[in-house]
């Protein structure tokens, strides 16, 4: 190990929260080492994510050589799906406390959308909605920075800006990245009733 | 405008400003964050669900911010103040003198604090068609350009209830309670907005892409 302080923002959150998107513009930035294959493909399974396994396992990461001074790493909770027969629970404290020991500065964004949306994107992808379990360990991370889909859909940089993120970012990299309102298909107007009270 | 860049003493009064599109959740947050004993806020909207924005303590102010004085901030340490962009003063749409505000504040010994509320856009385009017959949104995206602001999520506070007034907390250096904010979770505005869309191309990708190795497609 150097004696450079070395910068790690790790992001995690529900499944369908926007950690590709996050993903894709954290890893952007030339001295961040992050998830360079998906800055190149629309989508890659987070099995292939460089840091995977040591989500699962942080014991690994002990093995594992840090040469740059700057990296990202992101999961969902929970991985995979029952209906596919994979599901598994990162295990973040034990990651987070890890990359610590490893002498990190470690920050952690928690990514957030419209919970209606998570429930039923979810249920149409794993036939199941499970935020519900990546709520059940969010007290494991302490001081977290939220990351949100429609903040950053709707202010972009200055949003991404106020966040005050360690590690390097690529700015001009976030519209290129917003290519579709993914929440836009779930939204219809809503006519109340004239006989609807508060 | 630069407040944030400048270091806060501890006895300094302070004004936060939140503030968000018309519909984006500006009466929620202004009763979120008035819940706390040490701030001065909003106290009509602790006993009824909806008040008029004109009758909001600072509404005056957002009008004619150098009436602002003193001894508007005699009462404590900590004031919440709320305004949507644009706003009905008197009967008349307008848009807040926000910047003034806070640069009167400050000009008073108040540390002026500005947050911004946001609310999925296309939830709030729809709400600000119904209720107001036009889209305002970018009246304030305009509006808050150039503003060094702090952003308050309002999917967020749904999703993470307890863990994002923290977080809120947190970052605006600003007193919040936990307490009483059960209150405000029961009813989800965004829900009635939200309907299930048929299945999305990248589903069936994702999905082969969760199997084992051993199970998925050659690429």
């Amino acid at each position: 190990m150097g004696s450079a302080v070395r910068n790690i923002l790790c992001v995690c959150g529900p499944q369908g929260s926007g950690n590709h998107l996050w993903s894709k513009i954290f890893s952007s930035h030339k001295d961040v080492c992050g998830w360079e294959q998906l800055t190149k493909k629309y989508w890659v399974g987070h099995a292939k994510e460089p840091f995977h396994e040591t989500w699962l396992e942080p014991k690994l990461l002990y093995d594992r050589p840090f040469k740059d001074e700057n990296y990202f790493t992101n999961t969902s909770v929970p991985f995979g799906g029952h209906v596919y027969g994979d599901k598994m629970i990162p295990k973040i404290k034990e990651f987070i406390e890890t990359l610590k020991d490893l002498g990190f500065n470690v920050q952690v964004g928690v990514t957030s959308r419209d919970k209606n949306i998570l429930k039923l994107q979810q249920e149409r992808r794993w036939k199941e909605e499970t935020t519900p379990e990546f709520l059940d360990l969010i007290d494991q991370i302490e001081n977290p920075i939220f990351l949100n889909y429609e903040s950053l859909l709707l202010y972009r940089e200055k949003y991404v800006k106020s966040l005050n993120i360690n590690i390097p970012i690529d700015y001009n990299s976030i519209s290129k990245n917003i290519q579709v309102d993914q929440n836009q298909k779930y939204i219809c107007n809503f006519k109340p009733s004239p006989l609807r009270k508060r | 405008m630069q407040f944030q860049t400048i270091t806060t003493k501890k006895t300094m009064k302070k004004l936060l400003i939140v503030t968000g599109p018309q519909g984006s959740g500006n009466h929620l947050f202004a009763r979120l964050f008035s819940l706390h004993e040490n701030v001065v806020g909003w106290e009509s909207l602790h006993d009824k669900y909806w008040v008029p924005s004109d009758e909001e303590p600072f509404a005056r102010f957002w009008v004619h911010p150098e009436e602002m004085k003193k001894e508007t901030f005699a009462d404590g340490d900590y004031f919440c103040a709320n305004v949507s962009v644009p706003f009905f003063y008197d009967g008349v749409r307008q848009t807040p003198k926000i910047k003034e505000v806070a640069m009167r504040a400050f000009e008073l010994g108040v540390m002026p604090i500005i947050a911004v509320i946001v609310r999925d856009k296309n939830i709030n385009k729809v709400q600000q068609e119904r209720v107001g017959g036009e889209c305002t949104l970018p009246i304030a995206l305009d509006y808050y350009k150039d503003m060094a602001v702090h952003f308050i999520d309002h999917e967020a506070f749904f999703l993470y209830k307890e863990k994002y007034m923290e977080y809120l907390g947190r970052i605006l250096e600003f007193p919040v309670t936990k307490k009483g904010i059960d209150n405000f979770i029961s009813v989800d505005a965004n829900h009635k907005y939200v309907f299930p869309c048929k299945e999305h191309w990248l589903d069936s990708k994702i999905r082969e892409g969760r199997k084992p190795f051993t199970l998925r497609q050659e690429e």
